[in-house]
């Protein structure tokens, strides 16, 4: 009975990534190869920060909870600020692929744009980042208990699904936003995207109180792709213009 | 956004410190392991199986208390969330509770005399294909595992001693005149008993056959109340008419010495057969004279000899309610210390007395405990008497030998000194009683004709695996045996769980294929390539 959890927060967690990679990268070498250097950059981040962490949590007194909480919010702060200072640096290294990519092309422009650029690899700093919040989870959810026997949430597996959801589709919105306002040098941009980012994160500091992180970060996930929307060229003519279309 | 979003994340991280326990793993937060159980393991022999065996990878099923006997019914049959895992007391643990119809009363007796009349509590040698545990914990004699094959031979060691020192290197010789005490293992088929046949017969053992005048052999005595005693001896061998003699002059000879003890001895119907005893292993061998003292005429009075419940509380040990553990140790008589030592506490002043300094003063891995000794044979590991053995093996040494004005290292290397031998005593240089302030003992040097001899069944050494003529009891090898509790998520939201991840899936594929086979219409701005586009 168990594997009904297993599957279901597979596919919450990671169907929207799946469809968005088999319907819009698999076929293209070029993107494919973006989405894995954007999901090495995520990790590099994360083993500088997960390292600072160790080193911190090694050095400190284990037995001050107080200090150790506090280290975890240090640890979660600073593994954001990390995480948004790859995303610039592999936004730097794409810009210098992209005019490498221009020379040797036939048409004397790149065969992929910037905007592709950063939603592949936005989606690339998505699916690794929510692979790891959530690969354990799901091993566990496998059974045969599920939480709750020391009165924890027994709703936790599919927050913890529905959370990893979230943050994969925000990285991929936050990539197409943060490339965005680099191109553009509007920094406002960049400093809202790392608050963001900072605010979610620490939204689940709060769980398991889930009533009170899950429903912003679906709030914030639902106005930055609304935000990516329209930053991707997207607006309100061509929407209607669909629909008239389809009409 | 900068103020009141400086003041949000203040409360989010207070509402952390709040709401937030402790950071620990998954798992720990859906298991409840169960510590301090007692798992009843797999023992199997040539034919035969007994234990307890789970399924492949575990059994589950819902934890459900046993108060009542209609409870049974809900379990077995109406319950709606079966398999249903029973908790209850020991004292339910009875066939009619345990046997549905599938496991029907199959127990062959023995034709005659039934020895030991069962009764309905299950005892330990049933054979059960389901998990148990008991939550009552038992010492546990079994951290780590030799592992050898599948199975592991079950083994102790015997202890015997002499009244006389006899040399122990001197093996097969004729010895005269000597007395042997022996206390064997002879849980499952006699192993203890049977080993040291065997090793007499093959010149293994100091004493061999030619030494062995007669035979008295104490069984159940535990029980006699009426202050009547019964001597049973082996209506086959007695056909031999001076076998008969010798048994018939031992008989009164024990009597006359019994009459002074204001004790009275009988011999039971002469045709009855031999209770189940060690003398039994020796009769096949050749028939000698001997006598069973025991408590019974015919079946046990002790239903539950050497069985997981032939414990103080089912033999009805109590003392007064107010006594110290010290006062009830001193309770009565000097046999009475032995019986609280071995039945209720084996970590008492008396025990520690006899046994030796270092293994007292063991910190890690003691053999004392708040509780009786384990007394399941179980299996070898490295080659080390269990503690019930130790604590016989010191008790005879302080019974049948004598202190010494050996000091310690005289004690460790006895074959300096000029009149002592390794070889015909055991030295040890023990704890000695305490002194009223329970500080430390006074230790001494002990000298006792004590020695231990492997118990494990002949069927191991001679690799006969299939002997019917030895034990071939083994206990089935197992790794990690654990229980643990924990919660199922209910069906409904198991269900809901999947539903929405299907639902999902399904509608970012839908989703997903729609945008990006419109994104040029959807992402063309006037100036840009568009964005999620192939």
């Amino acid at each position: 009975m168990t594997v009904a959890v297993f599957f279901g927060c597979a596919f919450i967690a990671f169907g929207p990534a799946f469809a968005l990679f088999i319907f819009t990268i698999a076929r293209d070498p070029l993107r494919v190869i973006i989405l894995i250097a954007g999901a090495f950059f995520w990790l590099l981040s994360l083993l500088l920060s997960s390292l600072v962490w160790f080193i911190a949590v090694k050095a400190s007194n284990a037995d001050d909870t107080k200090l150790q909480k506090g280290l975890l919010i240090f640890g979660v702060v600073f593994s954001v600020l990390l995480q948004e200072v790859f995303r610039f640096a592999y936004y730097r290294l794409l810009r210098k692929a992209n005019e490498g990519l221009a020379a040797i092309s036939d048409e004397e422009t790149s065969p992929i744009s910037v905007r592709q650029m950063a939603y592949v690899a936005g989606l690339g700093f998505g699916i690794i980042s929510g692979a790891f919040s959530m690969i354990n989870i799901l091993s566990d959810s496998l059974g045969p208990g599920t939480v709750g026997i020391f009165g924890d949430s027994q709703y936790y597996f599919i927050t913890s699904a529905l959370m990893t959801l979230a943050i994969t589709l925000l990285h991929t919105f936050w990539g197409v936003v943060f490339f965005e306002g680099c191109e553009k040098s509007r920094w406002w941009v960049i400093v809202v995207v790392v608050c963001l980012h900072l605010l979610v994160s620490s939204l689940s500091l709060m769980n398991p109180l889930y009533e009170g992180s899950l429903p912003p970060v679906y709030v914030v996930t639902v106005g930055m792709a609304v935000w990516a929307f329209f930053s991707s060229g997207g607006s309100i003519n061509n929407l209607s213009q669909l629909f008239t279309r389809k009409i | 956004m900068g103020p009141s979003f400086l003041k949000w994340i203040q409360a989010l991280l207070l509402s952390f410190f709040y709401a937030h326990g402790s950071c620990s793993s998954v798992e720990q937060k859906i298991y409840v392991t169960l510590k301090n159980t007692t798992p009843c393991v797999r023992l199997l022999n040539a034919t035969h199986q007994i234990g307890c065996q789970s399924s492949i990878s575990g059994d589950t099923g819902v934890l459900h208390v046993l108060e009542t006997e209609n409870d049974l019914e809900w379990i077995a049959e109406t319950g709606p969330h079966a398999p249903y895992m029973v908790l209850m007391e020991s004292l339910a643990f009875t066939r009619c509770c345990v046997y549905t119809e599938l496991y029907g009363p199959e127990l062959a007796n023995c034709n005659a005399t039934v020895w030991k009349s069962t009764g309905e509590r299950l005892l330990s040698y049933e054979d059960f294909p389901f998990p148990i545990f008991s939550l009552f914990s038992l010492p546990d004699d079994n951290e780590t595992q030799v592992i050898r094959k599948l199975c592991d031979p079950l083994m102790d060691y015997n202890v015997w001693a002499t009244i006389r020192p006899i040399n122990a290197t001197a093996k097969g010789h004729k010895q005269n005149e000597s007395m042997v005490i022996a206390a064997t293992r002879e849980t499952f088929d006699y192993i203890g008993s049977s080993r040291m046949v065997y090793d007499m017969q093959n010149n293994k053992s100091v004493i061999d056959f030619d030494n062995v005048h007669s035979f008295l052999e104490i069984g159940q005595v535990g029980l006699w109340n009426k202050r009547n005693m019964w001597m049973h001896s082996d209506p086959i061998s007695r056909r031999n008419v001076s076998v008969n003699e010798e048994v018939g002059s031992l008989v009164s000879n024990i009597k006359s010495a019994a009459s002074t003890l204001n004790l009275s001895l009988d011999e039971p119907n002469a045709t009855q057969a031999l209770p189940p005893s060690s003398f039994q292993r020796f009769l096949r061998v050749r028939p000698i004279p001997g006598v069973v003292l025991a408590d019974h005429q015919s079946s046990f009075i002790n239903k539950y000899y050497e069985s997981l419940y032939d414990t103080a509380e089912y033999l009805k040990v109590s003392y007064p309610p107010d006594l110290s553990p010290e006062e009830q140790l001193e309770y009565e008589t000097e046999a009475a210390k032995l019986l609280y030592g071995f039945l209720v506490n084996s970590n008492n002043s008396y025990f520690r007395s006899l046994l030796p300094r270092d293994i007292v003063s063991k910190e890690r891995n003691s053999i004392f405990s708040l509780s009786p000794p384990q007394y399941y044979v179980s299996l070898s590991q490295n080659q080390q008497p269990k503690s019930v053995t130790t604590f016989v093996k010191y008790v005879l040494a302080n019974m049948t030998g004598t202190a010494t004005s050996l000091n310690q290292s005289q004690c460790q290397n006895p074959k300096d000194v000029p009149g002592e031998s390794k070889d015909l005593y055991l030295y040890d240089w023990v704890y000695g009683s305490e002194s009223e302030n329970h500080t430390k003992g006074e230790p001494f040097c002990v000298r006792a004709p004590v020695r231990l001899a492997k118990a494990v069944s002949p069927a191991f050494e001679l690799q006969q695996y299939g002997s019917k003529e030895y034990s071939t009891w083994t206990e089935s090898r197992w790794k990690k045996i654990e229980a643990r509790i924990f919660l199922v998520a209910s069906p409904q939201l198991q269900m809901l769980t999947l539903g929405v991840g299907i639902a999902v899936l399904l509608v970012s594929l839908l989703g997903t294929y729609f945008i990006s086979s419109k994104a040029d219409i959807l992402f063309s701005s006037s100036h840009d390539a568009p964005n999620t586009t192939y």
